[in-house]
């Protein structure tokens, strides 16, 4: 059944939260200094983000949350969102992948903030991701089940895949790798949007997922693009290694 | 709770709301997503109380 007016509704508190915290973001708070930034997702727009983040954290440090806990609450969310694009619910959906990028973020947060990061920590963090981030697109599978956009899927799941791997064996040989246009933060955010935009737009346009099945093949894409890009800079760097 | 301030009870709030707006939206369950959003909708106006009753946790 099409909400046309209660989708208006939840676009304009979608543009009215991004309208303050764009303010926010003007106003040059918070202190980005410390934050990592990439070229689509600057340091500042994640500082804003973290921010929003600061009293869970704290909650969780002061409740002795253990990180591994909140990894683990990821890769549920991952089965909530892959629950959700399989019974339709694109717009809750969206918002669990968001949710389940903040646990992601969360996790690491408290490890710093508490007892302190470990490296088993974040050997099971990596691979708790892979598993969240296969579930997830399960469910899209699953909605896209006949068709073409099933490959679409598929190539965004290898995409996604190629890249964490290209990083990890690239570290494994001594080299950094953190380039890439669609790294995991922009993946997350990408098929979020998409997902919620895509709902709104169906309720307001009408179309049978346009605006997602457009998310999807841009993530397909950039993912293996994003691949490729690192297999041509960890190869350029090996090869001046083996003349050094 | 009162490390969440005003502004994690804001957040929580905006979050729970989008999830029973996702409900109203793309399934026939009106019932469940009406309350999911009146949750929603009562910890936000609380982390608004929070924040005007000097709570707010900055942003």
């Amino acid at each position: 059944m099409s909400r046309p007016l209660f989708a208006l509704f939840n676009l304009g508190l979608i543009v009215g939260a991004a309208t303050l915290g764009m303010r926010f973001y003007l106003q040059g708070a918070p202190d980005s200094s410390t934050v990592k930034g990439s070229r689509y997702l600057s340091s500042r727009v994640r500082a804003w983000y973290f921010t929003n983040l600061d009293p869970f954290k704290t909650l969780f440090v002061r409740l002795g949350v253990r990180p591994i806990a909140l990894t683990y609450a990821q890769v549920a969310a991952s089965f909530a969102v892959a629950a959700a694009y399989a019974g339709g619910l694109v717009f809750c959906a969206g918002w669990l992948v968001l949710f389940a990028g903040t646990l992601d973020i969360l996790d690491g947060k408290v490890a710093r903030g508490g007892e302190g990061a470990s490296v088993r920590g974040a050997f099971l963090d990596s691979v708790m991701d892979r598993y969240a981030e296969f579930v997830s697109y399960v469910g899209l599978i699953v909605l896209f089940a006949h068709g073409w956009r099933v490959w679409a899927v598929l190539l965004a799941i290898l995409g996604g895949f190629m890249v964490s791997y290209a990083r990890a064996r690239a570290e494994g040989l001594g080299v950094r790798c953190e380039i890439g246009m669609l790294q995991r933060p922009e993946r997350y955010v990408l098929l979020g949007f998409g997902s919620i935009f895509g709902s709104i737009s169906g309720h307001l346009l009408g179309g049978d997922h346009v605006l997602l099945t457009i998310t999807i093949v841009l993530l397909a894409v950039l993912a293996n693009l994003t691949a490729v890009q690192r297999i041509v800079y960890v190869s350029r760097a090996l090869a001046g290694a083996s003349h050094a | 709770m009162p490390e969440l301030h005003g502004k994690g009870w804001r957040v929580a709030g905006y979050f729970i709301w989008m999830l029973g707006a996702g409900v109203v939206l793309d399934s026939g369950a009106l019932g469940a997503g009406l309350m999911i959003l009146t949750v929603g909708g009562a910890l936000f106006g609380h982390g608004v109380v929070q924040s005007m009753r000097g709570a707010g946790g900055g942003g």
